[in-house]
C-alpha cells in the first residue's frame, strides 16, 4: 500500500492537481481510479480548486482552429494547468499507482492461503491420535 | 534557467496545487520513484515471506534503474552514432 501511495503522492507532487482529470484525461482516470478513492478526491479537488479558478487565474482558451473565434462565449484554461513533462509524468505516476494497486487486488482474489500453521494434530503426541478411540 | 529564476519559482512553488517547476527540466530523474514504488508494490506481492522484503525492493529498483539507463544508452549510440554511419540511400 506504501508503493502505491509513493506513485500517487509523487505523481500528484510533480504534475499538481491537473494530473488526474476525469474530463480531459478520461481514458488516463479510468487506470487512475483504480488506486482508490483518493485519486477521484483529487480529481473533484482539481475542479473545485484549478479548473474554478480559487487558485490561480482562468485564461481564454486559444481557439483549436485557425481563422476567427467563432464560438460566443470562450473556454477558459487555469494558469495551473500542467503542461509538457510535469504533466505527463504526473499523469504517468498516479497511472502506475493504479496499475499496481491493481496488480495488489488480483493478487487478493487468487491468492491461495497458507498452510494452517497449527493441523489436527498440533499438540498432541503422535501415539495419542492412535489411542482416541480407546479413551 | 538561472539560479535566481529557480530560486523564484521554488519559492512561489504551491506543492500538490501546481506543477513541480524543476519537473520540466530534472524530469529523468522522475524514474527513481517511480523504480521504489513499483518495486515496493511488486514485491509485497510476490514474496513469500516479508524477512528480506527491503533488500528485494533495493535490488529490484536498482535493476530498473540500471535497465533504464542501458536502454537510454543504447538509444544514444543507435541514433547519434550508428544511423548517421550507414549509406544513405
Amino acid at each position: 500500500m506504501i508503493g502505491v501511495l509513493i506513485l500517487v503522492v509523487t505523481g500528484v507532487f510533480v504534475g499538481g492537481l491537473d494530473a488526474v482529470d476525469r474530463d480531459e484525461d478520461r481514458l488516463w482516470f479510468i487506470g487512475q481510479a483504480v488506486a482508490g478513492p483518493l485519486v477521484i478526491g483529487v480529481s473533484f479537488a482539481n475542479d473545485a480548486i484549478v479548473k474554478s479558478g480559487r487558485a490561480g487565474e482562468l485564461l481564454d482558451a486559444p481557439s483549436r482552429t485557425p481563422g476567427p473565434r467563432v464560438e460566443t462565449k470562450p473556454a477558459k484554461v487555469s494558469t495551473l494547468k500542467g503542461l509538457a513533462h510535469p504533466n505527463e509524468f504526473g499523469s504517468l505516476l498516479v497511472f502506475l499507482g493504479g496499475l499496481m494497486n491493481l496488480v495488489v487486488i488480483l493478487d487478493a482474489l487468487v491468492r491461495v492461503p497458507p498452510e494452517p500453521q497449527f493441523g489436527p494434530g498440533f499438540g498432541r503426541r503422535a501415539d495419542d491420535l492412535g489411542k482416541k478411540g480407546a479413551a | 534557467m538561472t539560479a535566481a529564476t529557480t530560486m523564484s519559482a521554488l519559492l512561489a512553488h504551491m506543492p500538490f496545487i501546481e506543477p513541480f517547476p524543476l519537473a520540466h527540466r530534472y524530469w529523468w530523474l522522475l524514474i527513481v520513484p517511480v523504480a521504489i514504488g513499483v518495486s515496493m508494490a511488486w514485491k509485497a506481492v510476490r514474496l513469500k515471506t516479508l524477512e528480506e522484503y527491503w533488500r528485494h525492493v533495493v535490488s529490484m529498483s536498482v535493476q530498473v534503474v540500471l535497465g533504464v539507463a542501458g536502454i537510454a544508452v543504447g538509444l544514444y549510440v543507435l541514433i547519434i552514432v550508428v544511423l548517421p554511419r550507414l549509406p544513405a540511400e
